[in-house]
This record gives structure tokens, C-alpha cells and sequence, in this order.
């Protein structure tokens, strides 16, 4: 407690430092604060750090179009299943928590255990994608931007009727496009 | 996810950033006064 | 006597040892003697280089069929399409439930029947590994000469 009153006595007591002096110890922190917070921040949506939990997951990307294609260009955990935009991404940095619960609790520490579970977080995060609106899809894939005659017959039907009356949402058809697919038998348009 | 749950979320995690914030700056004032305490002169403090 | 079936099982196994080895080097011996086949004539010890992979067609309207009772090809692609025990992306469009509104071909009554004929009320297990009989289109040159005819009532 001394301590802090210490403090907040230093605080409110004018320096004998110059301003410049304290202004730029300010501006340098600020931007050490704000580097060190992002870094970690990104640090959490690596592909290595999804992994030491997910790793089955992880592993089944690799044969899909977002993992190895003709032109190089790929997604990786974070592209799909964290928002972009910061506030979101705060927010859901801070639902994960959850998830650090589950792992310390061990709930998906076996691949069994993963198997067993699968449905249901696969479920909460076509819930999660549908309430967006896909908005990690179309992060990068824009509706604006779709070339309608360089897409297959069955593409275009889809497309242009459907999506763009914006009845269903990506998500609704391309489920399980980076990942293997868990118990379909009710989810809608399965069999 | 239940409504109640997202509520709840929605509540932590804007709440998360102001905390962010806070404690940003309360760490970077601890340093620069811990920083300044050195320089100070021992007799006017 | 039993010396002498010794002595002569020690110099016929002597014997055989060089048999033997000379044996092995035949085995080592791949020389395939300029035999061509679908793979080249490439020795039996060398890998080959792959053929570069054939590009499967995109999109395209249904392909007529050259035999009565002939599985339907596939004029799509099909990559990551999970056909497993947990999913079946093909049924998502081809099923009775959703072909209508697809707009895609209806899988015929003979999948929802039973070994014995008996008609069943979903797709029979036999049945729903699409991929056996049914399969996806390349344009690529035919490895062998082929003089197959239509039946003339599709020709």
C-alpha cells in the first residue's frame, strides 16, 4: 500500500527531468508496450501455437486447397477463426480463455477425446461463422470482386442466387473445406 | 452459443481493452518514474 | 554309415553355397530386356518420374453415356470432397432429398436397393462410395488403342 501511494505521489510531483525527456520516455514505452502486446498477440495466432493443442486438426489442412495450391498463397489457422478486426479479435482473445480452461482440464488432450468432441466445436464455429456472415471468408474472398464467368456452372448457380441475395452465407455450403468433417447425419444440406 | 453466453463475452471482452490500456500505462509510468528516481536529485526529493 | 551320410551332406552343402550365390546375383540381375509396358521401360530397381498429374475438367453439362447400365462419369471436379463415414459431399447434391433443387442428377432407384432387391429407405452401404464406379473426367490421350462401339440404340 506504501508503496502505491509512493507512486501516485510520484506521479502528480512535477519532475525535475526536462519535458522533452519525459515526453519521449512516454512515447518510447508507449510503443514498446504496444509492439510487445501485438507480437504476443500475434504469437497466439501462429500455426505452431494452434498446434500444440489442435494438432490433428492442424495436420489435416495439408491436403486441402488452402494449404497447397498453384499459386502459393495460403491460409492458416488464424485467418479463419479469428476475426481481423481488433476489436473483435480482443473480444474473442478474451472467449478463448474458455478454451486455455478446457486444455489445462485436459478435454481434448487424446485424439479419441478430440474425435469424441469434434462435432460440437465444429458446430460452434459454423454457429459463430453464420452469425458473422462469414466475415473470415470474405476477408479475403470478396462477393464484390467475384468473377461470375470464370467460375463453373454449379459455382454461378449458387453464387448469383443464393449468396447474393444474401439468403445463405458462405459457411452454409463450404463446411469442412480445411478440415476433415465430423458426424454430418443432421446437419442441414447433408445427408 | 446461448444469448446469455454471448452477452457475457461481449461484456468481458470489451472491458479486456480499457484493462489492456490501464495497465499499459501503469507499466510504462512505473518504469519511467523508477527510471527518473534514479536521475532525481537525492536532496529535493 | 552314418560317417559316410555326414561327409556326404557336408559336400553337398559345400556345393550348393556357390549355387546359391550365384542365385542371389541373378535375382540382382533387373534387367528387363527392352520390355516396354505402361510404365516405360524402366528397370525394375529405378523409379521412374511421375507423369505430370492430369487436370481433371472443371464444370461441365452431363456426359452421355456409351453402354446401357454404365455408371455415369463425373463432370466435375471432386477434389476434397469427403466421402466417408461421417460425410458424403456427393449426396449433398445427388440425393433424392436434394437433387431437385440442386438441379443436379438424381442417383438412380438400383442405390437404394438391397443386394437381394429389396428397397430400402436410404442409400444402401454398397452403394455409397460414389468414387468405385463413378469417376471424374481428364483430357488426356488414351494409354491404348481402344475400337469400342456404341450399342446402336445409343449411338
Amino acid at each position: 500500500m506504501k508503496l502505491v501511494s509512493n507512486f501516485w505521489r510520484k506521479l502528480c510531483k512535477p519532475s525535475n527531468a526536462a519535458v522533452g525527456v519525459v515526453i519521449g520516455m512516454g512515447f518510447v514505452g508507449g510503443i514498446l508496450f504496444w509492439g510487445a502486446f501485438n507480437t504476443g498477440m500475434e504469437a497466439t495466432n501462429s500455426e505452431a501455437f494452434c498446434a500444440s493443442c489442435h494438432e490433428p486438426i492442424v495436420n489435416e489442412i495439408k491436403e486441402t486447397i488452402h494449404y497447397s495450391n498453384r499459386s502459393g498463397v495460403r491460409a492458416i489457422c488464424s485467418d479463419c477463426h479469428v476475426p481481423h478486426n481488433w476489436a473483435d479479435k480482443i473480444v474473442r482473445k478474451v472467449q478463448a480463455s474458455k478454451e486455455v480452461f478446457a486444455f489445462v482440464m485436459g478435454n481434448i488432450s487424446t485424439e479419441e477425446k478430440f474425435y469424441a468432441r469434434r462435432k460440437h466445436l465444429a458446430l460452434r464455429e459454423w454457429q459463430r461463422m453464420k452469425e458473422n456472415d462469414s466475415q473470415e471468408c470474405r476477408n479475403c474472398h470478396d462477393f464484390d470482386f467475384m468473377d461470375f464467368s470464370e467460375q463453373g456452372q454449379r459455382s454461378v448457380k449458387q453464387h448469383s442466387t443464393a449468396l447474393a441475395s444474401g439468403e445463405k452465407t458462405c459457411v452454409d455450403c463450404h463446411k469442412g473445406i480445411a478440415h476433415q468433417l465430423p458426424d454430418m447425419s443432421d446437419v442441414p444440406g447433408w445427408q | 452459443m446461448s444469448t446469455l453466453e454471448y452477452i457475457i463475452w461481449q461484456i468481458l471482452g470489451y472491458s479486456a481493452m480499457p484493462l489492456i490500456l490501464l495497465i499499459g500505462f501503469v507499466g510504462v509510468s512505473v518504469f519511467t518514474v523508477w527510471i527518473l528516481s534514479l536521475t532525481s536529485d537525492k536532496e529535493r526529493s | 554309415m552314418k560317417q559316410v551320410l555326414i561327409a556326404l551332406l557336408v559336400t553337398g552343402a559345400l556345393y550348393s553355397l556357390p549355387v546359391q550365390s550365384t542365385e542371389v546375383a541373378n535375382i540382382e540381375n533387373v534387367n528387363n530386356g527392352g520390355v516396354a509396358s505402361l510404365r516405360g521401360i524402366t528397370e525394375l530397381d529405378t523409379t521412374r518420374k511421375a507423369d505430370p498429374m492430369k487436370r481433371v475438367e472443371k464444370d461441365r453439362s452431363p456426359i452421355d453415356r456409351d453402354y446401357v447400365y454404365q455408371p455415369p462419369l463425373i463432370p466435375h471436379q471432386t477434389r476434397h470432397y469427403e466421402v466417408s463415414l461421417n460425410a458424403n459431399k456427393c449426396l449433398s447434391c445427388h440425393s433424392w432429398k436434394y437433387a431437385g433443387e440442386m438441379g443436379a442428377t438424381k442417383i438412380s432407384v438400383t442405390h437404394y436397393q438391397s443386394r437381394e432387391g429389396q428397397v430400402l429407405s436410404d442409400v444402401s452401404p454398397r452403394r455409397y462410395f460414389c468414387l468405385q464406379c463413378h469417376v471424374t473426367q481428364a483430357d488426356a490421350a488414351p494409354l491404348v488403342e481402344n475400337e469400342f462401339k456404341r450399342v446402336d440404340s445409343l449411338r
